[in-house]
């Protein structure tokens, strides 16, 4: 086999095993968000219907925390066509003095966070409904939230899931 | 035929070249999505105004004076160029040994440089302290050779839309330094600029008195009032992202965002001064102020976020091996806000083997 062949195959054998490789290599290993409210461009999965707060026996949804004991705290603002400056709100958890929600990217980062004793608030705060085109946090793409509670000792008391959100 | 030989030789050559790039740069982690992947903030074109607030010393033999001043600023930035002026002014304390006095400062000049490093040349700049000093009255005046003092801005984030930075000037018996933030007048959605600024400027000294007083790092209703008023005064701005940020990122600047960045840095390089509440209501105000996150402005984001990583994994460490379940609530919710699903994960662990 002449030089110049020899090195060709060299060069697509190379590639050949780099691709064998990438096809067999497992992702890169990161712990993820429960999944169970998948966010991207696809339909969120079912998981988020929501659950009948007092009597009605609590069916087994992911929380975003998976802590024995945490009430689950019922979110009421709709997934989809909310606008660029959504109003977050959620029913109100028996014991929680002080509430904390995060909204997060598709990439499931951290966008916004709040904290409050208030059931509602809008995305990127404010006392009043922000205009859509106003500065400041903004809701263009996909993204998910959620909350958490906690109680006057400063104990975690409630969680909700982690609710997909589009404007 | 041989050069046909050539050719395809040179295409598989080429081609099995190009394909080994391109899986090794498709191998390689990709950057977490970031609203703002500028290295330097600039200042996008269009008519600015801003203000600056301070804290300011001047020195002399003998003496002491602490003060602050408060500037104005209105210029255009065009073409990667600053043009403008400014003006200041404010009010000082003297102290020495056996003697007290009063400071007042004013100035005014020029806003020149680069769109990524505005520089405030002085054309005119007192500086009048009179007081007594063993019995005696006595003044005198401090005025730098017009042209010679200038106050360099260093931009720490921008929108297209605003500004902030900070400066630090150095002279003749004077230093100063103090925090910088302008608006570009035609996203303000009122003509006049003069009410919002004059919000901005309220808010920024006193976010400066709440960072001077590291005990106020655990006053949580402190600084959640002061991010309250930095939130309304979103609404008076227009969002515009016509200078070339990602949009898909959807960026966003708080003003409260470097006081809040220095809180946290304080307290992730004195940890044993707060305790895991104060941590996680610290984490959760970075969270809001976009000094953390994928809204984030700035360089610093990602490093505070893995700072926050590692001091809540110790206190995770510590909170195991002493039993405290509340602890351990706290690290799993502030790997929560902070998106560190695998921290995460090991605290729930660990709780619910408790």
């Amino acid at each position: 086999m002449k030089r110049k062949q020899r090195f060709n195959m060299i060069l697509l054998g190379i590639a050949w095993v780099i691709i064998l490789a990438a096809c067999s290599a497992e992702p890169t290993p990161v712990a993820t968000p429960p999944p169970a409210t998948e966010v991207a461009d696809t339909p969120p999965p079912e998981v988020t219907e929501e659950v009948e707060p007092q009597t009605a026996e609590p069916e087994r949804v992911e929380l975003l925390l998976d802590v024995p004991g945490l009430q689950e705290i019922a979110l009421t603002t709709p997934e989809d066509g909310v606008g660029p400056k959504p109003q977050f709100a959620w029913q109100p958890l028996d014991g929680a003095t002080r509430y904390v929600l995060v909204v997060y990217t598709a990439e499931r980062e951290p966008y916004w966070a709040w904290e409050g004793a208030e059931t509602t608030v809008y995305l990127g705060g404010g006392d009043s409904a922000p205009a859509p085109d106003s500065a400041g946090p903004v809701l263009i793409a996909n993204m998910a939230w959620a909350v958490m509670a906690l109680d006057a000792d400063n104990r975690l008391i409630g969680s909700s899931v982690l609710r997909p959100i589009a404007p | 035929m041989e050069r046909k030989k050539d050719a395809r030789e040179w295409a598989t050559q080429g081609l099995a070249a190009l394909l080994i790039l391109l899986l090794v740069l498709a191998s390689a982690p990709l950057p977490a999505g970031r609203a703002q992947e500028m290295d330097v903030p600039v200042i996008a074109d269009g008519v600015w105004e801003g203000v600056m607030t301070s804290g300011s010393r001047v020195s002399a033999p003998g003496s002491t004076t602490t003060g602050e001043f408060y500037g104005e600023t209105r210029f255009t930035s065009s073409g990667g160029t600053l043009d403008g002026a400014w003006n200041l002014s404010g009010t000082g304390e003297l102290t020495t040994e056996n003697g007290y006095g009063t400071a007042e400062y004013t100035g005014d000049g020029v806003v020149t440089g680069p769109s990524s490093g505005p520089r405030f040349v002085a054309q005119n700049l007192t500086i009048y302290i009179a007081g007594v000093v063993d019995g005696h009255p006595f003044e005198t005046t401090l005025s730098p050779p017009p042209g010679e003092s200038a106050i360099p801005i260093v931009l720490t984030r921008a929108t297209c839309s605003q500004v902030m930075g900070t400066w630090e000037a150095e002279g003749d018996g004077f230093s100063g330094q103090g925090t910088f933030v302008a608006v570009r007048v035609a996203d303000l959605r009122e003509e006049d600029a003069r009410d919002y600024l004059e919000e901005v400027t309220n808010l920024l000294i006193d976010a400066h008195a709440f960072t001077e007083s590291v005990f106020l790092i655990a006053d949580a209703e402190g600084l959640n009032d002061l991010i309250d008023r930095a939130e309304n005064l979103y609404n008076a701005l227009q969002r515009n992202d016509d200078c070339g940020l990602d949009e898909e990122a959807a960026g966003y600047l708080n003003l409260i965002a470097d006081a809040v960045a220095h809180l946290l840095d304080f307290a992730l390089s004195n940890p044993d001064s707060f305790n895991d509440f104060q941590l996680f209501q610290l984490i959760g105000a970075a969270a809001r102020t976009g000094v953390i996150g994928a809204g984030a402005i700035g360089e610093s984001a990602e490093g505070f976020e893995s700072r926050i990583s590692t001091e809540l994994s110790d206190r995770l460490d510590h909170a195991i091996e002493i039993g405290d379940e509340i602890s351990i609530d706290i690290v799993i919710a502030g790997a929560a806000i902070v998106g560190d699903w695998e921290l995460m994960e090991r605290a729930q662990a660990a709780k619910e083997e408790l």
